[in-house]
Parts: C-alpha cells; structure tokens; sequence
C-alpha cells in the first residue's frame, strides 16, 4: 500500500467524488486532498501536501484536529471542524474518520447550511413564541397554566393583576396559598374533573373581589406542555357588568310584558264595560222609536235618531277595540288552507259593498297554500285590504282590484292593488295606528281599527305590512308572511 | 211530548241591571210568549233563593236559570260553579245570558258545566230572536229530561 493510504485507482475515484477528501499521518501532514477540497479551499494539492493544507483551516480549531488525529483510534468516528472556502469564509464541515497503520483518511460533508437552517427555525421557533407571549399578555382576560400538582406555571399579566399579586409570588404555588380551604377544595376538584374527563369545564361564580361582589366565567381545558406534561389552561372573564346588564335587560322585558298586558286587559275591560250601558242605550232608543212614534214630533224623532246613530257608532269603536285588545287571546293550530279559498271566503263576505260598488276582482298569477296558525287572521287581513279597496273607490268609477304573491327570501309577498282614490305619502304609516283615519264620518264610515289589525296579525306571524300610493292614483297593499315548511305554491 | 204553547216558562234571572231585565220582559212580549219571571239582583241572593233560605223558602225549582257574568259580589262565573257543584241544584238548566262574545268567556262557562250560552241581544231586532233562542233551549231540554 503507498503512503498516501491508498493506490493510485482509489485517488482518481476520489477525484470524482463530489465530498472532500483528505489523508494525513497522526502530525498532521496532508499526504492527499482530493480534486474536490481543492476546489473547495481554492489551494492545490501540491499546495496542501505536509503542513501547507493547515492553512485552510480555522486556527482556533487546529489543536483540536491535531489531538484528534493522535489520539484517534477507533476506525470510524466523526468530528466537527471550519474549512476555509476559496472565498475566504468558513464553513463547518463534519468529518467521518478511518484510520489504519497511523493513516487516517477523512471524508468531509458541509453542514454549515444545515446549522444555519436550524439556526433559523430555532429563531422562528422563538419568534412564534414571543409573539404567541405577547398576544397571551395582550388578553385582557386573565389566563394560567397550571400543572398536575395544581401548581400556576404560567399566567398571563391580567392573571396576576387580577390576583393583585407578582409573577414571582404566585408561581409555583396553589390556590391554598391564596383562598379559604372551601374555595380551594372547589378549585381543585373542578381541576381534577377536567384531567380525568379531559373535557372542557366552563364555570361561573359569583365571589366578593377587592371588596365587590364579581361575576366570572372561568373556562378551563386540558393540554400538553412541550415536555408532554398534561397542563391546564384557564380563561377568567369578569362578567359582571354583562350580568347586570342582561339582569337590567331581563327586568326591562318583563316589566314591558307586565305593561303591555295590563293595557291589553285595561282595554278588554273598559271595551266590555263599555257595552253594557251602550247596549241599553241602543235597546231604549230603538224601544222609544217604535213604541212612541206616534207620540213624538219630528225633532224628538230626530234627536232620538242622533243619539241613536252615534251610540251605534260608539258599539263599533267599542267591539273593534275589543277585538284588537282580544287578539292574544285565542288558541293557535296548525293548519294547511289554500289562500283562493280564503279569497273566495273573503268575498262571501264583502258581497254586499261588492255588489253595490260593482266592483271586479282579479287574481292575478298562482297563490300559496299556507300552513298557517289561524288562517282566519289571514282572511281578516285580506278582508280589511279589499274591504278598503271598494270602499274608497274613485267616485264613479268600478274598483277594480288586483291580487298577486310572490315568492321572496324565505317570505311570500302578498300584494293588493286598487284603483281607488289613493293616499298622500305623509299617511302612509299613520293609517296602521289604531283610530287613526282620514276621512269623517260623513265622507267614509269606519272605525279606523281595520289596518292597525292587518298590522297586528302580520306583525304576530314575523311578517310586515305596508302601503305603496299616491293621491289620485290608486294604493298597493303590501304584506308579507314568513314561508314555513310545508307551504307551496299551487 | 210537552207542548210548549200549553206550558208557561217559568224563569229565574240573575241580573243587577234594570234595564235587562226590562229588556228581556219586553224581548217575550214582542215575540208572543207569556213567562213567569223571578229575579235576583246579585250572586248572594240568588244563592239565598236557590236554597231556599229563610223569606224565599216558596221559591218553586225554575224551568231555566238565566245568569249574567258580571254580577257584584259574587259574580256568574262562581255562581255557576257553585249551582253545578251543589247536588240539590245541580239539575237546574243555567243559560249564561251575557254580552260578552268573548271565547274565554264561552269556554270558561261550558267548562264549568253551563247547558249553554246566549249573547243579549244588541238592538230591537234581536229582541225577538233571542226570546224564541230562549224557549226553545227550554223545550229542547224538556223533551230530553
């Protein structure tokens, strides 16, 4: 074998080998670097031969190779060391030894991109923790860790604000260190709870903080540190202003449903007491009409007619106050009805002003079938519409009345249009107020209650209603109902 | 068979109201009918009478008993419950005779064991009407019992 440690066939091969090669004796004299380490260092093999490669390498590193090649004895081994590049910089290569007859033979691979890569997750790793810290210290919601041992291990800066304590103090202790026996065994059974089940626990408690009475929502799950370690990490909320809000809210909607009921009542009430003296007043007047016609002139006649007539008006206030301040009252069921023959039924009723107005009424398009809760509400609604529609018809002039529905984002839009004498805009909501109206007496009898109804019964089904008109040019009754399954259009 | 022309319809009204009860004295006039009418003017009485009580203790058992809901003391609605509750009484037909049209109202009073329901009549025309609603309650019920 040649001195170099191996024959002439093996160095060519090592010429094309992409690592870098070297043989030295144990006082470290090159005896061979190969074609690769020359490109690499920038020096030439005649160049590196006995002391002249010891220049490539980092001279802090030189003692270490020179006690490595003496004292190396076992074939295969691997040592760290800094090349220097033909550029002049540096890099760590990691070295896989042979060594035979106190020859050693080295193979070198570059690992300083590795180091660099590792070094740059190593950073990454850090700045995700860092700014995982900062966020965490950011919550304004307190937050801890604690270990199996029940121990804090961590909290953020709201956690120990909260506990009006340092990180320094609270680290490492319990919560027997800080709260009454009873608390404490609470705490920790809840702790306890969550290792065994593994799920999550959420908590509210009232207890007196800094000398106020608190509300919190402590939610606390299992986890894993880094070492594998089972932790538990909690989250306190102070809730307390949200819980006297939503108390506040709470007392505010029930007083408003104790008020609304108590009017709803008053109105039922003083609408039925109100009957009673009407009732008689009607009864007598119609009784003294009849029975002493012939005993009364014509201005008794006439004055009796008067009180008549306005007490008859009064029992129409009266039974549709009653009907508006009753609408809560009845029982609702489900059932399916076809709105053509709520139409047709609606019509049965309005026969007489129909008739007498010749007034024409067309569907235009198809029309649901409705799974409704009291489909007389919807009949009542299209009652009052088309009632209005003949009766504030144009004078000479037919009503003529148009209705359609259309399928919209989960609704259906039922649209009623006349021909009649319109609304000026500033009405357009002031016609759905209860005994609110727009005519006198003389002009267009009613009571005024008939679309404040249509408003209620729409409004009960989550739907609305409203009015599209101008005066002189006929009104669109708008009102739409929520569609629920098993509605369809037929 | 009871032939209801022959028959003169004795009946016990519970009304504080004057003018009801004239009204429903005038309501069987019109309508052709010659009835026997005792009233009683509230709950308490009524109760008295039924009972027989000390002063009333002539009172013959009514063909119908006609009781308005708002009554001062005790009003229809207790007086009715208590009349079906009493086993002395219990038989006697009680038509609630009320202005109320309210469903809670009907429901209320067919639950406590009402033989049935009339509203009062609203104007002159319905005078007649709800006399003849009235005796042929009564027949009807006749024939069954």
């Amino acid at each position: 074998m040649p001195e170099i440690g191996f024959d002439n066939h093996i160095k060519k091969a090592f010429d094309l080998l992409p690592n870098l090669i070297w043989s030295s004796d144990e006082e470290v004299n090159c005896l061979f670097v190969n074609q690769c380490w020359c490109e690499f260092t920038g020096v030439t093999l005649e160049d590196s031969l006995g002391k002249g490669w010891q220049k490539s390498f980092h001279a802090e590193d030189i003692q270490k190779i020179e006690s490595i090649l003496k004292t190396h004895d076992k074939s295969n081994d691997e040592v760290e060391f800094r090349v220097q590049k033909s550029d002049g910089s540096f890099a760590w290569m990691t070295n896989k030894l042979s060594k035979k007859d106190g020859i050693i033979i080295g193979i070198l691979t570059d690992i300083s991109s590795m180091i660099e890569k590792q070094k740059a997750v190593e950073e990454g790793v850090q700045r995700t923790k860092d700014f995982l810290k900062s966020v965490i210290e950011g919550i304004p919601d307190p937050i801890f860790v604690k270990d199996e041992k029940h121990r804090w291990v961590e909290g953020n800066k709201a956690f120990f604000e909260i506990l009006n304590m340092t990180r320094e103090e609270v680290l490492y202790k319990s919560d027997y260190d800080f709260f009454s026996k009873e608390e404490a065994d609470i705490f920790w059974e809840m702790d306890n709870a969550v290792f065994e089940s593994g799920e999550v626990l959420d908590n509210f408690e009232t207890l007196t903080h800094n000398g106020e009475k608190k509300t919190f929502y402590t939610r606390k799950v299992m986890a894993t540190d880094p070492d594998g370690k089972r932790i538990l990490v909690g989250a306190i909320r102070d809730i307390t202003e949200l819980e006297k809000i939503k108390e506040r809210l709470e007392r505010a909607v029930e007083e408003l449903t104790e008020s609304n009921e108590d009017l709803e009542r008053f109105a039922y009430v003083a609408s039925h007491d109100l009957q009673e003296p009407l009732r008689m007043i009607i009864n007598f007047t119609g009784l003294l009409e009849d029975s002493y016609a012939d005993r009364l002139d014509e201005t008794a006649k006439k004055y009796i007619a008067f009180a008549s007539d306005s007490a008859k008006r009064m029992e129409s206030l009266v039974d549709d106050l009653l009907e508006y301040a009753r609408f809560n009252e009845s029982v609702e069921h489900k059932v399916r009805v076809n709105c053509n023959e709520i139409i047709n039924y609606v019509l049965k009723n309005l026969y007489e002003p129909m008739q007498a107005t010749s007034a024409s009424i067309t569907i235009k398009g198809k029309l649901p079938n409705l799974v409704s809760a009291n489909p007389v509400r919807i009949s009542r609604v299209f009652q009052n519409i088309i009632g209005n529609a003949i009766k504030y018809h144009k004078p000479n002039e037919k009503p003529e009345i148009e209705i359609s529905c259309t399928e919209q984002e989960g609704f259906w839009q039922f649209r009623v249009s006349d021909n009649g004498i319109g609304i000026d805009k500033e009405y357009h909501e002031r016609i759905f107020v209860p005994f609110k109206r727009l005519h006198t007496n003389e002009e267009y009898s009613g009571t005024g209650i008939g679309l404040a109804i249509c408003k209620k019964i729409a409004e009960s089904k989550g739907g609305k209603i409203w009015v599209e008109s101008e005066v002189g040019s006929g009104s669109t009754f708008v009102f739409t109902i929520p569609r629920i399954a098993g509605d369809e259009l037929v | 068979m009871v032939d209801i022309k022959d028959q003169k319809i004795n009946i016990f009204y519970i009304e504080d109201n004057l003018g009801d009860v004239e009204l429903l004295k005038k309501a069987f006039e019109i309508a052709g009918i010659d009835i026997s009418l005792t009233t009683a003017k509230d709950g308490d009485i009524a109760l008295k009478m039924l009972n027989r009580e000390a002063g009333f203790s002539d009172l013959e058992d009514p063909d119908i008993i006609l009781l308005d809901l708002n009554l001062p003391k005790k009003d229809g609605s207790e007086l009715l419950k208590e009349i079906k509750a009493n086993s002395e009484l219990k038989h006697l037909p009680i038509l609630i005779y009320t202005s109320s049209k309210s469903a809670r109202d009907i429901t209320e009073s067919y639950y406590n064991y009402a033989n049935g329901y009339v509203v009062k009549p609203s104007d002159k025309q319905s005078l007649e009407k709800t006399a003849n609603t009235i005796v042929n309650f009564w027949a009807k019920s006749t024939r069954l019992s």
